[in-house]
């Protein structure tokens, strides 16, 4: 399946409403979000919890999200279990990049596949309720490809739920995964010779391929352009492209508070 | 962070004698592209927070410390001028007092506190407002807790649309003698009814939605009016936008079929990518 790219309390109520079976927030949506930075790991651990538990508490959609590095060392990824787990995520990524990026360096480089492994063995240590997903997180393309299998491999040997991988490019590349490891794998951004082919996807044990983010970058140039417009003179009246009644009430429950309204206030 | 610079601006565009619209922003993006796009003013609701928050109606379920963080959110990613609706305080007047405390440092220019009585009372279906002396001791209680003196404190009343506009004037009146810096006016219709209010008071004059008749904006300038809100749209449109791009992916479409989101230049605009590039090769000897 693909999940739904949410990044607030009102987006991941859209994708519950439109039948998405899971939403995933993302570390880089976070950034933007929360801060409007670039996907560099500026954001805090308490940031990016706080924002998923916005999302969670405003419906039943089972949520991924991204968790990076686990914001340091592993015992920062034990605090980044727990912090998530109260949130109320239903499964999380960590990955072995080196993060944040480490002084001198231009690209992304992994962490040793020891240190991987431990820090994914703090993620399950400090899970308590045993339904939660943890998923070990790794990259492609930034060392030979054996490495990947070879990083997946090891990470399975910790007990971890499933695997994921960004940047993966072709249907080679996952097949030898896929026959590597006996876990569900999801994927980050598809590109066009994975994407679209679900039925394919499923048949190599992919369940969850990501789409990209759109749905903030969309409401990035609409809340853009809507203040353009407002500032070039437009009247709010002629401001077309914005949520009407409909859609905003059932973005807000309107219904759940009219209801309340009556029940509980003798209001209505 | 600095605040008083913005908050010096802000008085300066009080003290002057033209009406602006501000731009309704929520976050830190939307704060962003209004300081680029030429606003003078950023505008945080507490309706446009209640959406952006929680995603729940204007009923008063947000906590302080939620809008204060929102509002922190905002002022933190650049140097827009904030004016936030801080309802009603979150409480009595010792609320207030904390409101005001936690705004101020959350960076915000201008707050309004308002008279209604919130949350909804048991057993009404409309609004109504908390006596004249509540409101005074509330408006003396926001005063007590500024420790910035740049900061701007309005009174906030919606009683031209509940007790009328005599009520409205007495009340800005007592808020003013109790020292706020501005009065914001909810319900405002008519020239008359601004006229009349404009006619009492002195300080400057903040309106909420501003109906066909009244939206001139010279017209309002000589009316002593400084702001002027326009509703919020900005919200509206983003959320319309990340409704139709779920639903067109859910209903088939691959990524690269979705039209109107952010390129490359937008968003690099709106995360200020040149500086991050910058700081991490003069920081990190890093690109």
């Amino acid at each position: 399946m693909h999940p739904a790219s949410v990044f607030d309390a009102m987006s991941a109520r859209m994708a519950e409403d439109l039948g998405f079976e899971m939403g995933m927030f993302s570390g880089s949506v976070g950034s933007l979000s929360v801060l409007g930075v670039p996907d560099i790991v500026l954001l805090t651990l308490s940031e990016f919890a706080a924002q998923a538990y916005r999302i969670n508490r405003a419906g039943n959609l089972p949520l991924a999200v991204d968790a990076d590095h686990g914001y340091g060392n592993a015992l920062n990824v034990r605090r980044t279990v727990e912090e998530l787990e109260t949130a109320g995520v239903v499964a999380l990524s960590i990955e072995d990049t080196d993060l944040p990026r480490p002084y001198g360096t231009s690209k992304n480089r992994l962490i040793p596949i020891k240190e991987g492994m431990d820090k994914i063995r703090a993620a399950l240590d400090a899970r308590q309720d045993p339904n939660l997903v943890i998923a070990a997180r790794t990259t492609v393309g930034i060392t030979p490809f054996e490495e990947v299998v070879e990083r997946a491999k090891a990470y399975a040997t910790t007990g971890v739920d499933a695997l994921f991988f960004a940047g993966m490019k072709t249907r080679e590349q996952l097949e030898q995964v896929s026959d590597a490891v006996d876990l569900p794998i999801g994927l980050g951004s598809t590109p066009p010779v994975l994407s679209g082919d679900l039925d394919y996807l499923s048949s190599k044990n992919v369940k969850s391929a990501l789409q990209g983010h759109l749905p903030i970058h969309a409401a990035m140039k609409a809340a853009y352009d809507t203040l353009k417009a407002l500032r070039e003179g437009t009247p709010p009246g002629e401001i077309e492209n914005v949520a009407g009644g409909d859609l905003k009430d059932m973005m807000i429950r309107g219904k759940d508070y009219k209801a309340w309204l009556k029940d509980f206030l003798a209001s209505g | 962070m600095h605040w008083t610079p913005r908050r010096e601006n802000f008085r300066a565009l009080l003290e002057g004698d033209k009406c602006i619209h501000p731009g309704s922003v929520y976050d830190a993006m939307s704060a962003r592209m209004a300081e680029d796009i030429g606003f003078e003013v950023g505008m945080f609701a507490g309706s446009t927070a209640s959406l952006a928050v929680l995603g729940a109606p204007d009923l008063i379920v947000l906590t302080l410390t939620e809008f204060a963080g929102q509002a922190y959110r905002i002022n933190r990613a650049g140097n827009l001028p904030l004016m936030v609706d801080a309802d009603h305080g979150y409480g009595n007047a010792l609320n207030v007092k904390r409101t005001v405390e936690e705004l101020e440092t959350a960076g915000v220019a201008g707050l309004t506190i308002e008279d209604t009585d919130l949350p909804r009372p048991y057993g009404t279906t409309k609004p109504q407002l908390i006596s004249i002396e509540e409101g005074v001791g509330k408006m003396k209680a926001a005063l007590a807790g500024r420790q910035d003196k740049t900061l701007s404190i309005a009174g906030r009343t919606s009683a031209p649309g509940i007790t009328g506009i005599e009520d409205a004037i007495a009340r800005a009146k007592a808020y003013e003698k109790a020292g706020v810096d501005a009065m914001f006016f909810a319900g405002v219709k008519t020239r008359p009814e601004l006229e009349a209010i404009a006619a009492e008071i002195k300080i400057p004059i903040f309106l909420g939605s501003t109906p066909p008749e009244i939206n001139d904006t010279e017209y309002l300038g000589g009316q002593n009016v400084r702001i002027a809100l326009r509703g919020h749209a900005p919200i509206h449109a983003a959320m319309k936008a990340a409704y139709d791009t779920l639903k067109t992916l859910r209903e088939g479409a691959l990524s690269s079929d979705i039209e109107n989101v952010a390129g490359g230049d937008l968003k690099d605009m709106m995360i200020r990518g040149s500086d991050y590039k910058k700081w991490m090769k003069d920081f990190l000897a890093s690109g």
